[in-house]
């Protein structure tokens, strides 16, 4: 495939050693896994996703069967997690809400991420929007998240979906301010400047040059509001506005729990636990791929 | 002269500053102010001019990289500033331009492979995938690197190496007129004079004809045939290599001239060192742009604007000096 032409142009001087290329994720992804935090956060997502997953495997209960001579037994080698006031086994509830939260923060983060790279590429490649896509988000960064989830759950109605909405709608700003701001910072370097000099069209700019080269910080934001949508649905849900009984949500567990407090600490305790678990193993892998995604930490 | 490549007249690029509340633009910066030249086929017009006299602006602005404010700019005889976007973009194979930062103009993300076959696909330059494969392994042969290294990364190359990337990239398309913005300032002096013989030794195998701009004289004065010296977004000398080097006419150009260090120890030159700064472009001075550093100041420079006189064929300056009709009262 070399053609050969007449050329007495001196050849550049080459390093003899044939190594192989590593790409900027390949590069990331070494030094993601030499950072023991991130490998930590990694594994406790992991391991909740799987338990989740397999949950049928794992248990034999029931999720949603009530029996009532086993109504609020403490933990016991039956019951590793103790039972609820219906006598539902609480470990396999904490498995099968596992999907329901994981699910919520996906779909939300999934919501956000898109609307918010979408507007936040709009505001900032093409600076006559930037003004007003920018005074929306921050009518929308005024609220506290929370409030404004609670405000959208009021105006949509109470619900599962509504509460994922809800919890989409709040994040979508921070993705918009952090997507525009990287975009800025993209859009004046040169190799954007020759694109545009070599005739490419403004999309091909958007998702060849910009996009790529921005993926760094969404990578990191997306992992990191994930921990924030699952802890607001939770919220919504402990507050009686998301996931409702008998759907086994953590947070749903958390309200049911709540009741009992003194008689069954183990109702509250555990589901309370596997939210926080996973918000840390979501902080934990966020705070990693943020130092490894930085091309000035080596 | 009538078929000239480039033909710039009147060019002017205004920048407004400081947007208040109701959003008027009462200052601009004049990057690039009322400037006229040619560039003929096959030439290399040197521009030099000290860091932001608007030499970058001017080049960007002949390509529409930034949209000129007024003034003509033709290009084979087609009027550049009014083309449609769709006009634009198959202009955009006809001039290219080359980079000052190799470690800013090439995507980090991107292969060599990829970033020259992007050139060429966007212009639907060779049939298939494989095609444009030799191709890229033929340019990367012609600017002096291996075509086993297509599949590498910028990150892993050298400034030179990545100079030389970025000027693969601006051939691949074929061009008649290449922008060179300062594309050595960036590079150590032992790659700098590679780089050099390179854009000499496309010249010839591509014909190219070559808008050099450069802030370092001996740079411009090796590969230019003509030389325009910018100042304050005006271009106050352009003259043929010679003519310039031998008789710079203009005071900027005198002082310039002065301060090329000489190789000779006994040759004793006389060092016109400049007073004061250059002047904010935001408020230039009345008149000749010039006037509060010359030492040839006239009363007529302080508010006349100097117009451009071809002294001799070919050397033009824009100076009341060598201004012999008298309109130097009028305004």
């Amino acid at each position: 495939m070399l053609t050969k032409t007449e050329t007495n142009v001196q050849p550049a001087k080459w390093d003899e050693m044939e190594s192989a290329s590593v790409s900027f994720f390949g590069m990331a992804w070494k030094k993601l896994r030499k950072n023991k935090g991130a490998m930590i956060g990694g594994s406790i997502l992991l391991f909740f996703i799987l338990t989740s997953v397999f949950a049928p495997v794992l248990t034999h209960y029931p999720v949603n069967e009530m029996r009532y001579d086993e109504t609020l037994k403490p933990p016991s080698r039956e019951h590793w997690l103790g039972t609820d006031e219906f006598g539902r086994d609480i470990y396999t509830r904490i498995l099968y809400g596992g999907r329901v939260s994981l699910l919520m923060g996906l779909v939300a983060v999934s919501i956000a991420g898109s609307v918010g790279v979408f507007l936040g590429v709009i505001a900032g490649y093409y600076r006559r929007l930037d003004l007003y896509i920018m005074q929306l988000m921050d009518i929308l960064l005024a609220f506290p998240s929370l409030l404004m989830a609670i405000a959208i759950v009021a105006v949509l109605g109470v619900g599962l979906t509504n509460a994922m909405i809800a919890v989409a709608i709040s994040v979508i700003p921070s993705f918009v301010r952090v997507v525009r701001g990287s975009v800025l910072a993209v859009r004046e370097k040169e190799y954007i400047e020759s694109a545009r000099a070599l005739g490419v069209r403004d999309w091909k700019i958007i998702v060849r040059h910009i996009l790529p080269n921005i993926a760094s910080p969404i990578i990191v934001l997306a992992t990191l509001q994930f921990g924030v949508s699952i802890l607001s649905a939770a919220a919504l849900s402990f507050l009686g506005l998301g996931a409702q009984p008998p759907n086994p949500e953590w947070g749903a567990l958390v309200f049911v729990g709540k009741s009992f407090l003194s008689q069954a600490w183990w109702m509250t305790l555990y589901p309370g636990l596997a939210i926080m678990l996973v918000v840390l193993g979501f902080n934990l892998l966020g705070d990693g791929l943020r130092d490894a995604l930085d091309p000035r930490i080596k | 002269m009538t078929d000239a490549l480039l033909d710039v007249k009147e060019l002017k690029v205004y920048f407004p500053v400081g947007s208040g509340i109701f959003r008027r633009h009462s200052h601009f910066v004049k990057a690039v102010d009322d400037i006229s030249f040619r560039v003929q086929k096959g030439e290399t017009l040197g521009i030099v001019g000290e860091s932001g006299c608007g030499k970058s602006t001017m080049g960007r602005s002949i390509l529409r990289l930034i949209e000129p404010t007024s003034g003509s700019v033709k290009f084979k005889g087609h009027e550049v500033t009014a083309l449609t976007k769709s006009e634009l973009r198959r202009l955009r194979a006809d001039i290219q331009i080359v980079f000052q930062d190799p470690y800013a103009s090439l995507n980090p993300q991107l292969t060599i492979e990829s970033i020259l076959g992007e050139a060429l696909s966007t212009h639907q330059i060779g049939n298939n995938a494989k095609e444009r494969k030799e191709m890229v392994a033929e340019l990367l042969n012609n600017v002096g690197l291996s075509p086993r290294h297509a599949g590498r990364y910028p990150h892993e190359f050298s400034g030179g190496q990545r100079q030389r990337i970025g000027i693969a990239r601006a051939i691949a398309v074929n061009p008649a007129l290449i922008i060179a913005d300062e594309p050595v300032s960036a590079l150590d002096v032992s790659v700098q004079a590679q780089i050099l013989n390179l854009f000499q030794h496309l010249k010839k195998t591509y014909e190219l004809t070559y808008i050099f701009i450069a802030h370092d004289l001996s740079v411009v004065k090796h590969v230019s045939d003509r030389i325009g010296v910018m100042y304050l977004g005006k271009m106050v000398e352009l003259a043929g290599k010679k003519q310039l080097f031998q008789k710079p006419l203009h005071p900027y150009t005198q002082a310039l001239m002065s301060a090329i260090p000489s190789l000779d120890p006994d040759v004793k030159k006389e060092r016109i060192i400049l007073k004061g700064d250059v002047p904010s472009p935001i408020t230039p001075p009345q008149g000749c742009h010039f006037h509060p550093r010359c030492h040839y100041r006239m009363e007529a420079c302080e508010h006349v604007k100097p117009r451009q006189i071809e002294v001799e064929p070919g050397h033009f300056v824009s100076c009341h000096l060598y201004d012999t009709t008298d309109n130097l009262t009028e305004k």
